[in-house]
């Protein structure tokens, strides 16, 4: 976002007439000005005291040196510089786009055929690059802006010749942790070569294909350390489907050959272009569609507030330097809008003020440092480990509402998503819960992934009063304490299993269930033991119960036990793995009643096992299958327009979540200010909110679900049909 | 006899109501550091791919796994050793607390064990093939200054096998599903009773390999009721050892758990050194 000019600002600098700030750091000012050819540009200015120091300035006119070295269109052309001014400036092209950075943090990752473009047009900025001798140094995302037609190189702040010797210390480490090369990781001065921006290259691109950097995040010793001895993590990135017709290699191979530890074994930047990107999907013309459809729209967004910029420069107005270009000091005249259309498809382009804080490296320091809150709604989920899936559904229906919450008019500010991977891990979830915890800006947080990581992080949530909305947490256990922040967003365990209980004894003619408790899945099958047959007694329904140690493979004596008994039903407590077993037992026998298992079972893994007798099981959960449900119709469109792809389960459900939090949010909110995170627990906790999957309401005191939102599926043709919502009672 | 033990173990259970309810629990060295109920170490059984985000909790060796190894020379293998191991655990009358007193009888017959028949009813039977030996001692704290007796019970019994002993603490689990109101003998009964079992690790237990509470109301023609009715049954190896407490008029529900996990946590203990390495 740009801001305002301050009156200590100056009107203009080397034939640019100052139009607005689009960043500040600690060493200087970025503006957006207009040369007097019309062309915006965005001019970085050095402060002077920086400008003294003769280190600094030699520094500053490489930059300006080499930055004009490099002709290539994914590079930013200079338009301007006198590094030999009292003020030093540099002037370049004002790229249109946010950074790849925030698009990746705002709008998740870019979809394959985006990455695979943005990687062909950098290596070619790369190839410009080294072919004038220059090795860049610090390719990352911020550094890297997106505009509609392709994305722009910039920052030469520390790129140097590959022929000059080392000018810094030889165990300083220059650029910038998590993108660099293992030999800059190792401070290795002259093993830094082209092959090191490859290698940077490489963690863009993985970056940007699954929105977490490939040697994760953390200190800077702990990443230094993951880039010279970890492998990378390219998990989350699909392997491609149709290759066909694209010719070079997938986009995984690429990633793993620029990341090869060894300088020798990566691809130059001319390799890539013409070898392993060989496509496809180059623009010619300039007339791409390149970015997905979001990313575009808000590049449009920000456009217009670009527009609007001088309607909110009444200081400039009325500033006394303004006076001296009087032409400029009209706001909000026709004509001077019409000036600003004039400078065409540029204009419309303009975006705000990531441009420039990439531009000011060393001093980005993200959007609350820069003036207006940015505040945000966090997603504690497992987005890399063994359940990714479902973390990666919410990230994703989270995301979604976040961003038709943003598109909206009224909307009193702009909201972000932040997430924050605890790999469903109760060991991680401490440090993935603090990172959400202490950004102030964050208001609530969706998550955590599971019922062991919350058992970690409830506490913490706790103690910081910060609003945590969970839609796949359900043990019991969790709610025999009461939390003060903590809000269930789903049918708890017991119920799901009640629900399967409901359903028997709703059946005409229904005699004698047969209920099988597995110890393998303990607390579990324990907590859906107890609920079905508690309410399969209170229906006047009493089962005929069995219980089967941990770890029980041959439970074919069980079943037989249970069959000889006379049961006409049966249902199974446990995971996935044991319910085949006993899917298989019983259709071994020839049992044909109705067999039903709660959440635990739906799992690929039950179909995978149990083949054929997995057909006709119903099974219970605490989600919807979006695509089955009408009044997610809208949702699930977005959906699809959204990630090209069909939402999974728990994407409706953190859909609804976010959305319930914005109306609360919304509610509260005065003037530009949300409520704070104790108000809004209170609010949440009184709620009610009629959503696409179910309608929320929560017990006041601990948080609890009180609404019902239990799903049935049956499982037709080897796959699980979303059959509807379960009956509440008989 | 001096007895010495490897360590102290205080029990660690949960107070269960009846029906679903139940509390954590803590336990381990009794310095209040358990671990909260069901954070056990998180194993790699359960599903994968699922829609269901759970992990399977498992138990898993770690540096804060049981303090417990079976040697297995010290395993019983006849009828006479699991007999002599039997009375070497359970439970005397001072093992649960001060002024407990031996009932008459004081221990059953060994040759039977009580089973739960089709109509919720306990019978004694002959002991099973894959039963080596059980006994059961009575002791109680005797009615005084008009409160009523507290009666507890200790039941050890030794099976061929763990996984013997394995299916008897599913089938304890199983009793309390099928019949919730069962009668002890003749004018006693249990009504609303819940169970619960837990893996060591899980539920706040941290004391055996496996164990279970139960809970509900006890009636007696003798002592009248409802009173508290609370049982715990834990596993190592292949031996079980069960505690039985039952309340009376006056006797609150804090004391009779007080002197049930005092005399579960000596049995245990008791099992611990009888059956484990040296160290």
């Amino acid at each position: 976002m740009s801001e305002p000019l301050l009156p200590t600002d100056p009107a203009s600098i080397g034939g640019h007439r100052l139009l607005a700030r689009l960043g500040a750091g600690g060493m200087g000012v970025v503006y957006l000005g207009r040369t007097e050819a019309g062309a915006l540009a965005a001019v970085k200015v050095i402060q002077a005291e920086y400008a003294h120091e003769p280190d600094f300035r030699a520094r500053f006119r490489r930059e300006v040196e080499t930055a004009r070295r490099v002709t290539s269109p994914w590079a930013v052309p200079v338009t301007g510089a006198d590094p030999d001014a009292d003020e030093p400036w540099l002037a370049t092209a004002f790229v249109p786009g946010p950074s790849l950075e925030e698009a990746v943090a705002r709008h998740g990752p870019l979809p394959t055929r985006s990455v695979r473009v943005l990687g062909r047009m950098l290596a070619a900025a790369l190839r410009e690059v080294h072919a004038a001798g220059l090795v860049h140094r610090d390719v990352k995302p911020a550094n890297v802006l997106l505009a509609v037609d392709g994305p722009r190189l910039i920052d030469f702040g520390i790129a140097r010749a590959t022929d000059e010797t080392a000018i810094t210390s030889a165990d300083m480490v220059v650029g910038t942790p998590g993108f660099l090369s293992p030999e800059q990781a190792e401070a290795r001065g002259a093993a830094v070569g082209p092959a090191s921006d490859i290698f940077s290259l490489g963690c863009l691109l993985a970056y940007a294909a699954s929105g977490r950097p490939p040697f994760g995040t953390g200190t800077a010793d702990a990443l230094l350390y993951r880039t010279v001895h970890d492998e990378p993590d390219l998990s989350g990135i699909d392997a491609e489907e149709d290759m066909e017709d694209t010719g070079g290699v997938e986009l995984l191979t690429l990633l793993r050959l620029c990341l090869a530890k060894d300088p020798a074994d990566r691809p130059t930047a001319e390799q890539i272009g013409t070898v392993l990107l060989v496509e496809d999907s180059v623009p010619e013309g300039g007339q791409i569609d390149w970015l997905p459809e979001d990313i575009v729209r808000i590049i449009a967004d920000r456009s217009a507030e670009m527009l609007a910029l001088p309607d909110i420069e009444p200081t400039v107005a009325e500033a006394p330097e303004v006076r001296e270009t009087p032409e400029d000091a009209q706001p909000a005249s026709p004509g001077r809008r019409r000036l600003l259309l004039a400078s065409g498809a540029a204009v419309l382009m303009a975006a705000g003020g990531t441009a420039a804080w990439a531009v000011l490296r060393d001093e980005d320091k993200g959007p609350s440092a820069s003036g207006a809150r940015r505040w945000a709604i966090g997603v504690q989920a497992d987005l890399s480990g063994t359940r990714r899936t479902a973390g990666q559904g919410q990230e994703r229906g989270a995301r979604l509402a976040v961003e038709q919450f943003n598109s909206r008019k009224d909307k009193p500010f702009e909201l972000t998503l932040k997430t924050s991977d605890d790999g469903g891990s109760a060991e991680r979830a401490p440090a993935a819960a603090k990172k959400l915890i202490q950004d102030e800006d964050v208001l609530a947080v969706l998550g955590p992934s599971n019922d062991e990581t919350a058992q970690a992080v409830l506490g913490t949530y706790d103690e910081a009063l910060l609003p945590l909305l969970s839609v796949t947490v359900g043990g019991l256990i969790l709610t025999s304490k009461e939390y003060r922040s903590f809000l269930q967003c789903r049918a708890s365990d017991p119920i799901l299993s009640m629900a399967l209980a409901v359903r028997l004894a709703g059946q005409k003619g229904a005699r004698l269930p047969g209920l099988l408790q597995d110890r393998t899945a303990q607390t579990y099958s324990w907590d859906s033991a107890q609920s079905t047959t508690l309410m399969l007694r209170s229906h006047g329904l009493p089962p005929y119960p069995r219980v089967i140690p941990a770890d029980t493979e041959d439970v074919e004596p069980v079943v037989t036990d249970m069959l000889r008994a006379g049961i006409d039903s049966f249902v199974y407590s446990g995971y996935a793995p044991g319910a085949a077993r006993v899917a298989r037992a019983l259709a071994t026998a020839g049992f044909d009643g109705p067999r039903l298992a709660p959440q635990a079972v739906l799992d690929p893994e039950f179909l995978k096992r149990a083949g054929e007798a997995a057909e006709g099981w119903l099974i219970s959960s605490s989600f919807v299958d979006p695509s089955a449900v009408p009044a997610a119709k809208a949702f699930t469109t977005a959906f699809r327009k959204r990630y090209d792809a069909t939402p999974g389960y728990y994407a409706a459900e953190a859909y609804d979540t976010v959305n319930l939090v914005l109306q609360e949010l919304l509610k509260a909110t005065k003037g530009k200010r949300p409520p704070g995170r104790k108000e809004l627990v209170g609010l949440l906790r009184k709620s009610r909110y009629k959503g696409v999957t179910k309608e929320f309401t929560f017990r006041p005191t601990d948080g609890q679900f009180t609404g019902w939102g239990v799903s049935l599926h049956r499982v037709e043709g080897g796959r699980f049909r979303y059959v509807g919502e379960a009956a509440s009672r008989v | 006899m001096l007895r010495v033990y490897r360590r102290r173990v205080r029990l660690c259970v949960g107070v269960l109501a009846t029906g679903l309810i139940l509390a954590g629990c803590s336990g381990g060295g009794g310095d209040g550091t358990a671990k909260p109920a069901g954070s056990g170490p998180t194993g790699s059984k359960g599903p994968t791919a699922s829609g269901d985000t759970r992990s399977s909790p498992a138990p898993s060796p770690s540096a804060t796994g049981l303090d417990f190894t079976p040697d297995p020379g010290r395993a019983p293998k006849t009828r006479a050793e699991a007999l002599r191991l039997a009375r070497a655990i359970a439970a005397a009358p001072a093992r649960w607390g001060p002024g407990f007193v031996k009932r008459s009888p004081y221990e059953s017959d060994p040759a039977f064990r009580p089973v739960l028949d089709t109509d919720c009813v306990w019978q004694l039977k002959p002991l099973p093939a894959t039963v080596l030996a059980t006994l059961t001692r009575y002791s109680e704290l005797p009615a005084e200054d008009g409160k009523g007796p507290i009666r507890v019970a200790a039941v050890v019994t030794v099976h061929r096998t763990v996984k013997d002993a394995d299916w008897e603490m599913a089938g304890t689990l199983e009793e309390a599903l099928r019949c919730p109101d069962q009668q002890l003998r003749q004018g006693e009964r249990i009504t609303e009773l819940g169970s619960l079992g837990a893996g060591f690790g899980l539920m706040g237990n941290l004391t055996a390999e496996d164990m279970l509470t139960e809970g509900g109301k006890y009636y007696s023609d003798e002592l009248g009721g409802p009173h508290h009715y609370y049982s715990t049954q834990s596993r190592m190896g292949q031996v079980t050892v069960a505690a039985f407490g039952k309340g009376s008029k006056g006797r609150s529900m804090d004391e009779v758990n007080t002197a049930l996990l005092q005399g579960a946590g000596a049995m245990v203990s008791a099992a611990e050194s009888e059956l484990g390495a040296s160290e």
